[in-house]
C-alpha cells in the first residue's frame, strides 16, 4: 500500500527530472506507471487512509490501493480433473477460501491468496473420496489446508492475467503459474486453469508414485466470482 | 419315490446352486482378471471390485448354508454306495465346505495386507463398505506378504477346480451309470427321478 504511492511519487519525481535515488529507491515498480502519468499529483503518504475513497470516480486509479475483494463462495467453484486407470475423473474442493485484493490497474500491488481445505475435496466416487484424505493422498490430518499465495501477477493480453506464486500442498512448496482471465461488471468473474504435476507436492505415496493406476497430470481449475 | 428325505431341502438346493454359480464365475473371472494386461486398466481395476464383491457374498452364503445344513438332515447317500465311497463323497463335500470360506478369507487377506489397501477401500457392488483386517500396519513388506497371500489364493482355487471336477464326475457317474438317485438329490423338483 506505502509501497504504491512512495511508486508513484518516485516516478513523479522522475518525471520531473529529478533522477537521483529514487530509481533504486523502487526497483520493482518499473512496470506500474504505463500511463499517461504527465498529470499525475501523486497522493501524498498521509492520504493513505482515506483508501475508502476508491470507488469514487473522481479518484485516479493509480492512487489507490487495489480494493479487497470478496469472494462469493456460492458461486465461485474450484475443481480439478484427473485420471484413474486411464479415465478422466473430476471433483471439486468444496471449502476454500480466497483472499483476493486486485486491480487490472496496479497489479504489482495485487496479490492472491487461496487456502484450500483439503478434507473438502470429493470426486463422486466412495473409492476415491475415501482415498484423497489419506496418508498417501492428501494426508489431512498432518496436512489439512493447501495454500496458493501469489507473488507476482502480470498482464497477458486483454482481460487475461497470470498469478504467479508459490504452491504449497502437503509438506511441497513449489512454484505455479495460473493463468486466468477476468471481465468485472458489477462483480469480477475470474476463470483459470493450471496443469500441475501431482507428484510434485508427494500427492500420490508408495505405488502410487508413479502414473500407472491414477494419472501424475492433475488439471485445476477456478471460477471466482467476487464483488468489492 | 420313497417318502421321507429323498433330497436337499429347498432351501439347500437353492444355495448349492447358488453358490455353485458363483464359484465357477469366481474361477473363471479371477484367472481373467489377473490375466488381464495394464494397459486394460480400467476393466481390470472394476473385475476386481467385482471378485471381491461376489467373493464376499459367496463366505456368506456359505455360513448361511452351514448353519442351515447343520440344523436340517441331509438325504442319506444309497444303501448300495461302498463305504469307502460314502467316505469320500463326505470327505470331498468337507472339503468344499472349508474351501467355500478359506478361498473368500484368504482373498480378504490379500486385499487387506495390499500396499494399495489405504488407498483402494473395498466397497461392495459398489455400495457397502467391506473393511480390510486390521492385522497390517506396520508390516515392513506388504507387496511380497500380499502376494504370499495371493500365491495361496490362487493354490485354493486350483484345489478347489480339482474337487469341482471329482464331484461333477461323480454325480453324473451316479446318474448315467450307477442310475441312482444321487444327482436328483440336489436338483429342484423338476428335474428329479421318480
Ligand atoms: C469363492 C470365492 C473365491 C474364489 C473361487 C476366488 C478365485 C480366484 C482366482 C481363481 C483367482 C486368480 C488367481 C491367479 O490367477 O493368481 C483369484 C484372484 C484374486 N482374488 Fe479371489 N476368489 C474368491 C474370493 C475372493 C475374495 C473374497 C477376495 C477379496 C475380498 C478375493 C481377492 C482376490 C484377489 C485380490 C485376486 C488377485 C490376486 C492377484 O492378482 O495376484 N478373492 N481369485
Ligand atoms: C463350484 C461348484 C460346486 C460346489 C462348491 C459344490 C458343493 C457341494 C457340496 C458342499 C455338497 C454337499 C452338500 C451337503 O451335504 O452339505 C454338494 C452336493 C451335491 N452336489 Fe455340488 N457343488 C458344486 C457343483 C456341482 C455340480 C456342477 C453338480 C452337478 C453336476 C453338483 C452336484 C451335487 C449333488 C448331486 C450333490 C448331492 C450329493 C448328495 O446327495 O450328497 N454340484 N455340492
Amino acid at each position: 500500500m506505502r509501497m504504491i504511492l512512495l511508486a508513484a511519487a518516485a516516478v513523479a519525481l522522475a518525471a520531473c527530472g529529478s533522477k537521483a535515488d529514487v530509481a533504486e529507491a523502487t526497483p520493482a515498480d518499473a512496470s506500474a506507471p504505463e500511463t499517461d502519468e504527465t498529470e499525475v499529483s501523486p497522493a501524498p503518504p498521509s492520504a493513505a487512509p482515506a483508501a475508502a475513497a476508491a470507488d469514487s470516480a473522481a479518484a485516479q486509479k493509480w492512487d489507490l490501493p487495489p480494493p479487497a475483494w470478496n469472494v462469493d463462495t456460492t458461486k465461485s467453484r474450484l475443481t480439478f480433473t484427473g485420471t484413474q486407470t486411464g479415465k478422466e475423473f473430476a471433483g471439486s474442493f468444496s471449502k476454500f477460501a480466497a483472499t483476493i485484493i486486485f486491480d487490472p490497474n496496479n497489479l504489482p500491488d495485487s496479490s492472491i491468496e487461496v487456502v484450500v481445505d483439503m478434507a473438502s475435496a470429493k470426486t463422486g466416487d466412495r473409492q476415491r473420496d475415501d482415498a484423497l484424505p489419506s496418508k498417501d493422498w492428501f494426508a489431512v490430518a498432518q496436512f489439512p489446508t493447501a495454500t496458493f499465495t501469489s507473488s507476482e501477477i502480470v498482464e497477458k493480453g486483454a482481460n487475461a492475467y497470470e498469478a504467479k506464486g508459490i504452491l504449497k500442498i502437503r509438506d511441497a512448496a513449489k512454484d505455479v503459474a495460473a493463468p486466468f482471465t477476468l471481465t468485472i461488471t458489477d462483480r469480477a468473474v475470474a476463470d483459470g486453469t493450471a496443469t500441475l504435476v501431482r507428484s510434485d507436492f508427494g500427492v500420490g505415496q508408495g505405488e502410487f508414485a508413479t502414473g500407472e493406476w491414477v494419472g501424475l497430470d492433475v488439471k485445476v481449475s477456478f471460477h471466482i466470482e467476487a464483488r468489492r | 419315490m420313497k417318502a421321507g428325505v429323498d433330497r436337499y431341502s429347498s432351501v439347500a438346493i437353492a444355495l448349492h446352486w447358488l453358490i455353485a454359480l458363483m464359484v465357477i464365475g469366481q474361477i473363471a473371472g479371477g484367472l481373467y482378471m489377473h490375466n488381464l494386461p495394464k494397459e486394460q486398466a480400467e476393466l481390470k481395476f472394476q473385475l476386481y471390485q467385482l471378485h471381491k464383491s461376489f467373493g464376499v457374498t459367496v463366505l456368506f452364503l456359505t455360513m448361511l448354508r452351514l448353519g442351515w445344513r447343520l440344523s436340517h438332515k441331509a438325504p442319506p447317500l444309497p444303501a448300495a454306495m461302498p463305504a469307502w465311497e460314502k467316505a469320500a463323497a463326505r470327505g470331498a463335500h468337507v472339503g468344499f465346505y472349508v474351501l467355500l470360506v478359506a478361498l473368500p478369507l484368504v482373498g480378504w487377506l490379500i486385499v487387506s495386507s495390499s500396499p494399495y489397501a489405504d488407498s483402494v477401500q473395498t466397497y461392495l457392488f459398489g455400495v457397502i463398505h467391506w473393511p480390510h483386517l486390521p492385522f497390517f500396519d506396520g508390516v515392513e513388506d506388504r507387496k511380497a506378504l500380499s502376494h504370499d497371500f495371493a500365491e495361496i489364493h490362487e493354490y485354493l482355487a486350483f484345489a478347489m477346480i480339482g474337487l469341482i471336477g471329482l464331484h461333477v464326475a461323480a454325480a453324473l457317474k451316479h446318474h448315467f451309470i450307477n442310475k441312482d438317485t444321487v444327482l436328483a438329490h440336489m436338483l429342484p423338483a423338476a428335474g428329479r427321478r421318480a
